[in-house]
């Protein structure tokens, strides 16, 4: 047990190293130059230089690098560039945000996607298993800012129901957060059903059947809590893209989140906010895989020893 | 949003068993198949012949200002009479510039879909036949990519070209045969999204090859002296090959997605090129006088990542024996 946490934090950590340098590296060999922008359009070559070197932006890439990742050692994400914010005030500022949105995701995408597994499994082959069928295929296929702009216009606008966007508490995240786990749920319930399948043939669900357990026990104690185990590990990989889904729902919605905060940075060229994105993004999704790792060893003991 | 690993789609469904048949009469009677065959295929031919339309006069020109293409209060034109479908906010003919859309989102997703199967087969084939530290450096970078949110990383990648010219030669030889102009446009966008969406695909692959390399025929070879690269390509690629194809065509659908997202963001191929997502980021701010701005090119990308996904997944039941015997190609 001990070893397992521990080697998924060293794991953790090497991927945190590994996100530094890939965004560094992309950051700082693209062509933008973000001095240019800081100097602002009217400032002459004399300016800019005398800027770039404050900055370090003329310092090799090494150089650059090693500052960087020193400062990250103490816990400091840099300054941004355009508001002249810390970076990490900034994120934290927006993550609560970020995080509700994604983690009402995940539930409410969780919520129907097992039972809608349970149910197609059980009738294989109805009518219902097709229709569940054909629609997460067309649901997987929806660009998630085109339906979120809809549902945004026909429940929110037309109706009334939802607030149309903003942030102010947690009523304003219910829609978003449906947008996403509507495109997914569908491939969900396609996960569980196959696996629901599988574990229904198996040897031991025979028996418990002519044990003469009820049905709802053998389809949930005996089936489901072993059909979820790999739905769980797709769904820790699965965190990264969920954040991409985020930065769609929060542009469309404009919730002040880390997905906008990116794109605004991403627009403004300003390096540091990017890098501090994406890094702590990364970390997001780290800790996200070290969470399902708990739930996995929770729903089956097996892995324990591992 | 892309969305988990399209290899581990299900293949539950009763259409699997025409063993007897011949591969392309198998192809035909899988309804997946044809139904996004015949999307794709539809798709292709439009973006084909696009030019060709507008040049026999049978489309408009996608990026001309119509002058009747605007009512009297200057609101873009709702589909019916004039134009099928309308025009757009700057009176431009909604039916063309969708058609030449079909160009755009077609090359960047297809080629977009190349980059990463080359990348990831590359990774995927040399991860898993060679093993050893080269594995372990390998798969920790392919994890390494997977945590690292692509979109975010896109957007960071894509939004910063701003046309510094990147010279592959020597600076004194006075030459720019080689030159690569890193800006917003179709390279940069393809490039972007190809290196973000090949992680599954090396994934995959590596998996597939760990089962195959210790068949028979790659023992063999090895024995009567094939080298290692030999092995990789003349019976390990074909091998593989099936495989390749169901994750191109579900890749290609992702790519697709992807594209569309980006060019909504709007760091895509920029404007006034006829992008679906560009023209629904420019289309919804009149959402309530002219829907059809947003509806049209929505409409249009779901038929494109449809008709991949359903293409995918049908040739993943037909494919899936030869996946299985490792005897394809």
């Amino acid at each position: 047990m001990l070893s397992r946490i521990l080697r998924r934090l060293g794991w953790a950590a090497v991927v945190l190293w590994g996100t530094t340098v890939i965004t560094f590296l992309i950051v700082h060999a693209v062509p933008a130059d973000p001095v240019r922008v800081y100097a602002g359009a009217n400032a002459d070559a004399e300016t800019i230089e005398r800027i770039r070197s404050e900055l370090g932006f003329d310092n090799p890439l090494a150089v650059q690098y090693g500052r960087y990742v020193g400062n990250l050692l103490r816990g400091d994400l840099g300054t941004s560039l355009v508001t002249g914010e810390r970076v990490l005030d900034a994120i934290l500022i927006r993550f609560p945000v970020t995080f509700s949105l994604a983690l009402t995701a995940v539930c409410l995408w969780m919520l129907m996607s097992v039972p809608l597994g349970v149910l197609t499994a059980k009738y294989r082959g109805r009518a219902i298993d097709r229709t569940v069928l054909i629609v997460s295929l067309v649901a997987i296929s929806l660009p998630v800012f085109w339906l979120a702009r809809m549902l945004q216009y026909y429940l929110a606008y037309r109706t009334g129901v939802f607030p149309v966007g903003g942030f102010a508490g947690w009523t304003h995240i219910i829609l978003p957060a449906a947008t996403l786990a509507l495109v997914i749920t569908g491939y969900y319930a396609r996960l569980v059903h196959t696996n629901m399948v599988e574990v229904l043939n198996a040897d031991y669900v025979r028996v418990a059947r002519a044990k003469g357990i009820p049905e709802y026990v053998v389809l949930f104690k005996h089936g489901l809590r072993n059909a979820v185990i790999p739905v769980i590990t797709i769904l820790g990989l699965d965190m990264a893209a969920l954040m991409g889904g985020v930065v769609f729902t929060e542009n469309v919605f404009a919730l002040p989140g880390l997905g906008v905060l990116a794109l605004q940075s991403v627009f403004n060229l300003d390096v540091p906010m990017i890098m501090g994105v994406v890094l702590f993004s990364a970390a997001m999704v780290v800790c996200a895989n070290i969470v399902v790792d708990f739930v996995y060893m929770w729903i089956d003991p097996r892995v324990e020893g591992v | 949003m892309t969305v988990a690993s399209p290899a581990v789609a299900d293949v539950d469904s009763e259409e699997t068993g025409h063993a007897s048949l011949p591969f392309f009469s198998r192809m035909l009677k899988n309804r997946m198949v044809c139904a996004g065959g015949g999307m794709v295929l539809f798709l292709l031919i439009l973006a084909l012949a696009a030019p060709f339309l507008t040049g026999l006069g049978y489309l408009h020109d996608p990026m001309q200002q119509m002058p009747e293409g605007l009512d009297a209060d200057g609101l873009p034109i709702p589909p019916g009479a004039p134009f099928l479908l309308g025009t757009d906010q700057l009176g431009r003919d909604m039916l063309a510039r969708l058609v030449h859309g079909t160009r755009i989102s077609l090359f960047v997703g297809i080629v977009a879909m190349l980059t990463a199967v080359i990348v990831g087969v590359t990774v995927g084939l040399l991860a898993g036949y060679r093993g050893g530290w080269l594995n372990t450096v390998l798969m920790r970078g392919t994890d390494v990519m997977m945590t690292i949110p692509g979109l975010l990383l896109a957007i960071a990648f894509a939004g910063l070209m701003d046309g510094r010219v990147i010279h592959l030669h020597p600076e004194w030889l006075d030459w720019h045969g080689l030159d690569i102009t890193l800006k917003r446009g179709l390279v940069s966008v393809f490039l972007v999204i190809g290196l973000v969406s090949w992680t599954w695909i090396a994934r995959t692959i590596r998996s597939q090859v760990l089962v195959l390399k210790n068949r028979e025929f790659v023992t063999s070879s090895r024995a009567i002296g094939c080298s290692d690269v030999r092995i990789m390509v003349r019976h390990l690629l074909p091998n593989v090959l099936p495989l390749i194809i169901v994750l191109g065509s579900l890749a290609t659908a992702n790519t697709v997605l992807l594209d569309a997202g980006l060019s909504y963001l709007g760091v895509g191929v920029p404007p006034p090129a006829p992008s679906w997502g560009t023209m629904i980021a420019e289309g919804q701010p009149y959402f309530i006088v002219s829907p059809h701005l947003t509806m049209a090119p929505g409409v249009a990308i779901i038929v494109a990542v449809v008709g991949f996904n359903l293409l995918g997944q049908g040739l993943q039941e037909v494919l899936d024996p030869y996946v299985k015997e490792g005897q394809g190609g």
